[in-house]
């Protein structure tokens, strides 16, 4: 019997394990890669991240469950972030207005003047964008390995002349 | 020999080996099926997406003309709807994404047009590509290139076609093959892949657990069997493995501490613990493929194997080795040097038992000789050895008598002048039945006394009337205990011989002396003699010899003993008392013959004083005629 219950405990954590890990990878490479973005543009260890939008409760479960970096902020008072998480229609609650704005939508970068970047899947891929002005305003320096990620608002609609190969 | 250890199921295991030999390959078949449908997927795909970008390149050369296809997409809004249109033919629920990129000045890649039906791009829009380095490839050989994505979960490949214009790949047309289909089949193999690895886990499981049974029960018999205080074996041990041991193979030898009491009584029961483990130790170093085994307490067995020696004095040789460098090394405790000898009780004659038990108590009967011949000493019991040790019983010598293994040995009786044999005196021997010989000291002094006796008696004079009848060059003569000639039916016997064969049968009398009925032996041998036997007094002078009793009878021969003889040239005394002996007999007429001659010294001196005859292993070893 005993050894009954110590092989099903095994199977219990070997296919758990399995299965649960083959769902899970893509919450977690979306948690580690806003963990990162969060942390070069605040420079800071831990962050504190207001979460807003209609995709809220998804991004607090997994930033909760796979970063111990992000915390989750009730109110923007204490946030060094606010996330657009899914649609937000509307105005910032009181106290979010300055505070440094990202989205997980692309269109929010036209949408808000004040949103300084996104990361979104674009055809499948995880995509960043950030807005050269908006970066400055903001006065945030990032690292170099963002350049590939920055860019100019004119580049909405980049004039012709790409390099090729 | 071998512990008796814990057995894992053969069947349990034969379950083991067969699930994980048929969960291994069907996991590893999985994974091999599951390549072989993506690659058949993708290239079924690939093949369909292929012709068609094909003739989409061509169509969009045809449109753009000599055209930067970049800036024709950028500047003609209807360009771009027309080609739109058309990869978003394309799109099916297996190809998801159909889009065309270019790659700008910052080495982005940007939208020209894209055909998709859902997440939809604008033309300048940036895409961040995983595995960049194959796009670039796709750019700068101008082939076509197929990118397995592993770690998109919406993409299992992405099919890629450079637009060549001008001998340059100015964009690359794309198609994102969906994951669906690929993933359908990997949940089904997944499902079979789980059950493999969750029999292989399990089988694992079991196995590990089994193991472990194993190993801990392995160890506790490991506990059971050793002597805590050496770590030799203990006595468990061979109540476990001695039933499987064959024992002919060893040599068994007891070795016990002498006066170990001693040991505990002068320096206390701890320093008699470390004298015990030293000399475990001592043992282990000097006798490596023995099994010890401590045996009681101060008390080791030691089984050696026999190959290690050449024969059975070497392995006494070896453990007399072992006795005297125990007693040379000393045991230092609580800064007292402790000394101590041990003995040993050895048993070279191993299989010959019928038990392990058996074994042990011969070598146990050794150890004891060992302990009551003075200690430190080596005492071998050996089986061919304490057969000849051990005495025949009454019923035995009535066996060897009905059995008719009753025989003489002969040794002659040779005139020392002239060296010519005499006669032989017979020797009474009886044939063990397995061919072994017994001399009368075997057997003699039991049966005296007993009807036995007179019929061994009878027997010896009938052997030897036989002998005499058959050689008529022979004369023999036959030992007679005094009262055997004053019994009736021996007697008889001597009687019932023919005339001829009595004069040639001498009738040796061991010593009279102290005999009960002297007159009646004198009578007796009076009438033997008018016979015609000769008459030989024996063992003359072994007790306290009576020359009064020689003159009171007619005798022939006088044998002096061989307790005189045998010192005559270095005794004086034997010397005197001999040539005074034979001085009397040659006065009287009776011939002395001498026993014991064992060397030509002994021969030599009996010449000079006139001794007529000489007998011994000088002169001839008793043997078979």
């Amino acid at each position: 019997m005993r050894y009954l219950i110590l092989l099903l405990l095994g199977f219990a954590l070997g296919f758990g394990e399995v299965i649960t890990r083959s769902f899970s990878d893509e919450k977690e490479l979306e948690v580690r890669i806003l963990e990162k973005i969060f942390s070069d543009i605040t420079k800071k260890k831990k962050v504190r991240v207001v979460i807003l939008g209609s995709r809220r409760d998804y991004f607090s479960k997994n930033i909760s469950t796979y970063s111990k970096r992000l915390k989750e902020s009730r109110s923007c008072g204490k946030a060094d972030i606010v996330f657009l998480a899914g649609v937000y229609r509307g105005k910032l609650p009181k106290g979010c207005g300055g505070k440094i704005l990202f989205s997980s939508r692309r269109k929010d970068i036209f949408l808000r003047e004040d949103c300084v970047g996104a990361f979104f899947w674009k055809k499948g891929r995880p995509n960043i964008l950030f807005i050269r002005e908006r970066l400055r305003k903001k006065k945030i320096k990032l690292p170099p390995e963002y350049d590939r990620f920055i860019e100019s608002l004119g580049s909405r609609r980049p004039k012709p002349g790409g390099k090729g190969a | 020999m071998k512990l008796q250890t814990p057995r894992i199921d053969v069947f349990f295991l034969l379950l083991l080996v067969l699930v994980i030999s048929t969960s291994v390959p069907v996991y590893i078949g999985s994974v091999k099926v599951e390549e072989h449908v993506q690659r058949r997927m993708i290239s079924d795909m690939v093949s369909v997406v292929g012709h068609t970008f094909s003739n989409v390149e061509a169509l969009i050369r045809a449109k753009v003309g000599s055209r930067d296809i970049v800036t024709a997409f950028y500047n003609n809004r209807k360009l771009r709807r027309n080609v739109e249109d058309i990869l978003s033919l394309l799109v099916t629920p297996e190809i998801k994404y159909v889009y065309i990129v270019y790659r700008d000045k910052e080495g982005k890649f940007r939208f020209l047009a894209d055909g998709s039906k859902e997440d939809r791009a604008e033309i300048g829009e940036k895409l961040d590509v995983l595995h960049e380095d194959r796009w670039l490839e796709a750019l700068r050989e101008k082939k076509n290139v197929v990118i397995i994505q592993t770690n998109l979960h919406t993409i299992g490949a992405t099919y890629l076609k450079p637009i060549v214009q001008g001998g340059e790949a100015r964009a690359l047309l794309v198609a994102d093959i969906s994951v669906q289909k690929i993933r359908e089949v990997r949940s089904s193999l997944n499902l079979i892949r789980q059950l493999s690895t969750g029999s292989i886990i399990a089988s694992l499981f079991f196995l590990y657990m089994a193991l472990y049974q194993y190993l801990k029960k392995r160890k506790l018999l490991r506990e059971l069997y050793t002597d805590r205080l050496t770590g030799l074996f203990n006595r468990n041990y061979l109540s476990e493995a001695g039933p499987g041991l064959d024992i002919s193979r060893y040599y068994l030898a007891l070795m016990d501490i002498d006066d170990f009491r001693k040991v505990n009584a002068t320096y206390g029961e701890e320093a008699g613990d470390a004298v015990l483990r030293e000399l475990a130790d001592f043992l282990r170093r000097n006798i490596k493929r023995a099994i010890l085994i401590r045996y009681a307490g101060e008390e080791f067995m030691v089984l050696v194997p026999k190959e290690m020696f050449r024969n059975k004095t070497q392995v006494i040789e070896f453990f007399e080795d072992i006795k005297d460098r125990i007693k040379k090394h000393t045991v230092r405790y609580g800064g007292n040097e402790i000394r101590v000898r041990i003995s040993i009780g050895l048993n070279i004659s191993t299989g010959r038992e019928r038990s392990l038990e058996e074994t042990i108590k011969n070598a146990d009967r050794a150890l004891y000789r060992a302990k009551r011949e003075g200690k430190d000493r080596v005492e071998a019991y050996d089986e061919s050895v304490e057969q000849l040790k051990r005495k025949l019983s009454v019923g035995e010598v009535t066996e060897a008598i009905d059995g008719g293994r009753i025989l003489c040995h002969y040794q002659p009786v040779v005139d020392l002048q002239s060296g010519r044999v005499i006669h032989y005196e017979a020797l009474a021997r009886i044939r063990g039945e397995e061919g072994e010989i017994y001399t009368p000291a075997f057997f003699l002094e039991d049966i005296k006394g007993t009807f036995i006796y007179t019929r061994f008696v009878r027997e010896i004079i009938a052997l030897n009337v036989k002998l005499l009848r058959e050689r008529e060059d022979l004369k023999i003569s036959i030992n007679l205990a005094p009262t055997d000639v004053t019994d009736e039916s021996v007697f008889e016997a001597l009687l019932g011989v023919e005339k001829d064969i009595r004069k040639r049968m001498l009738l040796e009398i061991t010593e009279v002396e102290g005999i009960p009925s002297f007159e009646g032996v004198k009578s007796a041998l009076g009438e033997l003699r008018k016979l015609g036997y000769r008459i030989c007094i024996d063992d003359f002078g072994a007790g306290y010899s009576n020359l009064v009793n020689l003159t009171q009878m007619r005798i022939d021969y006088l044998k002096i003993d061989g307790s005189i003889i045998r010192d005559i040239h270095r005794n004086k005394m034997s010397r005197l008392l001999t040539e005074m002996v034979t001085r009397f007999c040659r006065e009287v007429g009776i011939k002395v013959v001498g026993e014991f001659v064992e060397n030509e010294r002994i021969a030599e001196e009996l010449r000079k004083m006139g001794v007529h005859y000489g007998q011994g292993y000088h002169l001839g070893k008793p043997g078979p005629l």
